[in-house]
């Protein structure tokens, strides 16, 4: 978090907290905003994860390199796929931050990028640990109902 | 590259429960709002009302995380009655696609915001 909110931080603010005159937004409320923001660019990329793995040979892409890092062509190995289609799906892996690429001369590996799957799974471990609790206030409820 | 995608395609999450209560009583304490609120409250949710229900089997709503980030989720249950006279509880929980609508820039830095995650 402290990482991200000093990029913003760099920016230049129209409004400095520190010199705000009466009118303008109290200094909590705008620290709050700015918190705000940057969490919402951290869901959409959240988002941008969960799309990437909804097409099933991208699906197919990210499990052979979660076995290790390979090349385009070994990749490309047991599946359908042309080159340019196989590039596009790289790419749209690499745009989501869950595969990226290693430059060995001329020639490039690919690789599960761990960022991206940190970003997965702390989305999914908020909700594995929140349904439980709901579905044992679930099972509480129907106790309490009358058939 | 296809970019259709199947409505079950990009499902996130699914867990699935048995619970002892028969389907239809599981089905009211999902669809009636007061019971609902009981194990479901409304501040976890976008909307008190259904996105879409088919009676008696299937009811989608949209979630909404209580604090910062505030993410939103299409959350569906599925009701169905299992071997032992209750109930298969499925929870399928998508993420929204809040970007859907609007033209993405070349120069977006979400890659760096990514990184620093």
């Amino acid at each position: 978090m402290g990482r991200r909110e000093g990029e913003f931080g760099k920016q230049p603010h129209a409004k400095d907290p520190s010199a705000a005159t009466p009118r303008s937004t109290a200094p909590g409320q705008l620290v709050l905003a700015r918190y705000i923001s940057v969490c919402l660019c951290a869901g959409m990329v959240d988002t941008d994860i969960f799309k990437a793995l909804a097409d099933p040979t991208r699906r197919k892409v990210f499990e052979k390199l979660a076995g290790g890092s390979l090349n385009a062509s070994a990749l490309r190995d047991g599946l359908e796929i042309s080159q340019p289609a196989m590039s596009q799906h790289l790419a749209v892996l690499r745009s989501a931050g869950l595969v990226r690429e290693q430059r060995q001369g001329r020639f490039v590996n690919y690789e599960v990028d761990p960022d991206g799957i940190a970003s997965i799974g702390t989305w999914l471990a908020r909700y594995r640990a929140y349904w439980p609790k709901r579905i044992e206030a679930l099972s509480d409820l129907l106790k309490d109902m009358d058939q | 590259m296809s970019d259709t995608v199947e409505p079950d395609a990009d499902a996130a999450l699914v867990i699935e429960y048995e619970l002892d209560a028969p389907p239809e009583k599981v089905w009211r304490a999902v669809t009636i709002p007061a019971l609902r609120e009981r194990w479901l409250p409304d501040s976890d949710l976008a909307g008190a009302e259904p996105e879409s229900t088919i009676t008696g089997e299937e009811v989608r709503y949209r979630l909404r995380e209580s604090e910062p980030p505030f993410r939103e989720s299409h959350v569906t249950f599925r009701i169905e009655p299992n071997e032992a006279g209750g109930t298969r509880f499925r929870i399928i929980q998508e993420t929204c696609d809040i970007r859907e609508k609007q033209p993405q820039p070349a120069n977006s830095n979400r890659r760096c915001l990514m990184r620093a995650a």
